[in-house]
């Protein structure tokens, strides 16, 4: 790619221009430089990377254009250094790059002036931070509706209904297969509340034996029982004022659903042993891989707790049934373990795409995740290939690939088939004779024998008959 | 028909999500027959797709726009004409005209590269 540091506006000078290009382009960070019309005059590779906008097709144009900063309307960095002549340092800020992706970036600023000290623009050199807010991300878990990745029918409806969802306090029920990111909208369903500043307490009920179930969400006060020494809040109080996110909530047991009714209904609870009544303030977001309707069917599940709990409901589909989806949670996956584990590849291959689209992913999302990391651990090119990829996915995926189905054949068909053997009978197997008979070349002849499953050592007449 | 235009001052504003005001245009018969700017406090995206969708706005006119938040627009039945660039007044016009194509704003993509629809 050409850099456009060559396409110097009329007020940059330098003493040497292919000598500082050399320089900026061998540097890690983005640096540009502006005019007094706020027009980019110069672009170094770095910047094309961060932003994915060649040099070329930045220089020219307003830098507010290229770059699309949270800065540019209330706190433009280059223009506070031209107006007051001072420096800035790491300044944080968020561009979009091309692609319509938020980057988290930190910036410097400082004037450029002839040498006679007159004002020509300003330069700008800047940090992609995506690494390390990737990183914060994993650690911190602040997923937020950037990390939902989805673009298939099933997406746009949760899209469609998570302005509302993230606004209201109602119970939500995330109902979807093992693996298939439930976690993740939950944590993004209280990131985008109004309780992204309080707690979030995940409480996977089929982790916890059914007779501490009770006591892990409730709590218990001192001598509930015998090794009860003292009060121990439940997860419910820990979360108050936030979210509490009830993973397979279908393994709850019957005497804690009822409880866990009350405090949906009335907000109230006691601790075990307790004979205190508690308010609580918290959302409950639920999730399930199994179908809770079937559950309340076979009487497994109460009803009542069914419709408290599914307020909203929202249905992630497996992934094999959203297979659109997986160029992108691809994509998403290749950026976030190159930000943990300092690599720089770029993607898959086409076939390994191939491969993932036509495996099954028993394993849903997760499994799609652990398959590129498989992949990040083996390649070190710049793209993931099938070698990369475990062997028995892709016996799998060769199982079932799908055979040619025979179509039925029309009478035409068979007419044609019919005549090609009596042809290349009388012609005992000669193909330039049967080619000449029916007026065909022998690509043809070929062809069409093989579409009707034709072949010519049937006819080949024995040399001594 | 309603079509929003998130600005700053004369020009289209660089990014939707942190557009301090947004401009909404009741049109009828390609004629604008009133414009109400909403000052915008929240730098919240998901505040912004409620107000266009509370407002009924058909018609999302701006520049950069997080894909996501397109995603979520265009979920919500709203048509974006997304990274244009250049002043609100021609882009309107230009709109009217049935002459504006997405993404003729955004460097490095050929004019109607940007996504476009509902």
């Amino acid at each position: 790619m050409k850099s456009g540091w060559g396409c110097k506006g009329p007020d940059v000078e330098a003493h040497d221009p292919q000598f500082v290009e050399t320089i900026l382009n061998s540097i890690a960070d983005g640096v540009f430089t502006v005019n007094r019309e706020w027009r980019i005059t110069s672009f170094n590779r770095a910047a094309e990377r961060i932003t994915g906008i060649p040099a070329p097709d930045a220089v020219g144009r307003r830098c507010s254009d290229v770059f699309h900063a949270d800065i540019c309307e209330r706190g433009c960095a280059l223009r506070q250094t031209m107006e007051s002549g001072a420096e800035l340092v790491d300044v944080p800020a968020r561009i979009l790059n091309n692609r319509g992706q938020s980057v988290p970036i930190s910036l410097s600023t400082a004037v450029l002036r002839n040498p006679e000290g007159a004002l020509l623009g300003a330069v700008e050199t800047f940090r992609d931070l995506s690494t390390v807010e990737q990183l914060r991300k994993e650690i911190g878990l602040q997923y937020t509706f950037e990390d939902i990745v989805g673009r298939s029918r099933a997406f746009q409806k949760i899209f469609a209904l998570l302005p509302d969802v993230a606004e209201s306090d109602s119970t939500v029920l995330l109902e979807g297969p093992s693996g298939s990111g439930k976690e993740l909208l939950a944590r993004a369903v209280h990131n985008l509340s109004p309780r992204r500043e309080q707690p979030y307490v995940v409480v996977n009920c089929g982790a916890l034996p059914p007779n501490l179930f009770e006591s892990e969400l409730f709590g218990y006060t001192q001598g509930a029982f015998t090794d009860a020494k003292r009060d121990k809040p439940g997860r419910i109080a820990l979360a108050e004022g936030g979210t509490v996110f009830l993973d397979e909530v279908s393994e709850l047991p019957q005497p804690t659903q009822v409880k866990l009714l009350r405090v949906l209904q009335e907000r109230q609870y006691e601790t075990l042993g307790g004979v205190k009544t508690i308010q609580a303030n918290v959302r409950v977001v639920a999730a399930t891989n199994q179908k809770l309707v079937d559950l309340v069917a076979q009487g497994r599940f109460r009803d009542d707790l069914y419709f408290r709990l599914a307020v909203v409901r929202l249905s992630i589909p497996p992934l094999r049934e959203r297979r659109e989806d997986i160029p992108f949670l691809v994509e998403h996956f290749v950026r976030r373990f190159n930000a943990k584990r300092g690599k720089s590849i770029l993607g898959v291959t086409p076939a390994a795409m191939e491969l993932f689209m036509r495996y099954g992913f028993p394993g849903n999302v997760r499994e799609l995740e652990n398959l590129i990391e498989y992949g990040f651990v083996l390649c070190h090119d710049r793209f993931i290939d099938l070698r990369h990829l475990p062997e028995d996915v892709q016996s799998a995926v060769r199982q079932t690939a799908p055979t040619p189905e025979r179509q039925p054949e029309s009478r035409l068909d068979r007419a044609e088939a019919d005549a090609i053997r009596g042809v290349l009978e009388r012609a005992g197997g000669r193909l330039k004779d049967a080619c000449r008979e029916l007026a065909v070349s022998r690509t043809t002849l070929w062809r069409k024998m093989r579409r009707h499953g034709i072949f010519l050592q049937d006819f080949h007449k024995p040399y001594h008959s | 028909m309603k079509v929003a235009i998130p600005r700053f001052a004369e020009q289209v504003a660089p990014c939707f999500e942190y557009s301090a005001t947004i401009t909404i245009f009741a049109i009828r018969r390609r004629e604008v027959v009133e414009q109400q700017d909403f000052r915008l406090q929240s730098r919240d995206a998901l505040d912004r797709v409620r107000l266009l969708r509370d407002q009924r706005v058909d018609t999302l006119i701006c520049g950069g726009l997080h894909e996501r938040v397109e995603q979520m627009l265009c979920a919500s039945g709203i048509r974006v004409i997304s990274w244009v660039a250049g002043g609100v007044d021609e882009l309107l016009h230009r709109y009217l005209e049935g002459r504006l194509t997405a993404g003729g704003g955004r460097p490095g993509q050929a004019p109607g590269a940007g996504r476009e629809g509902v």
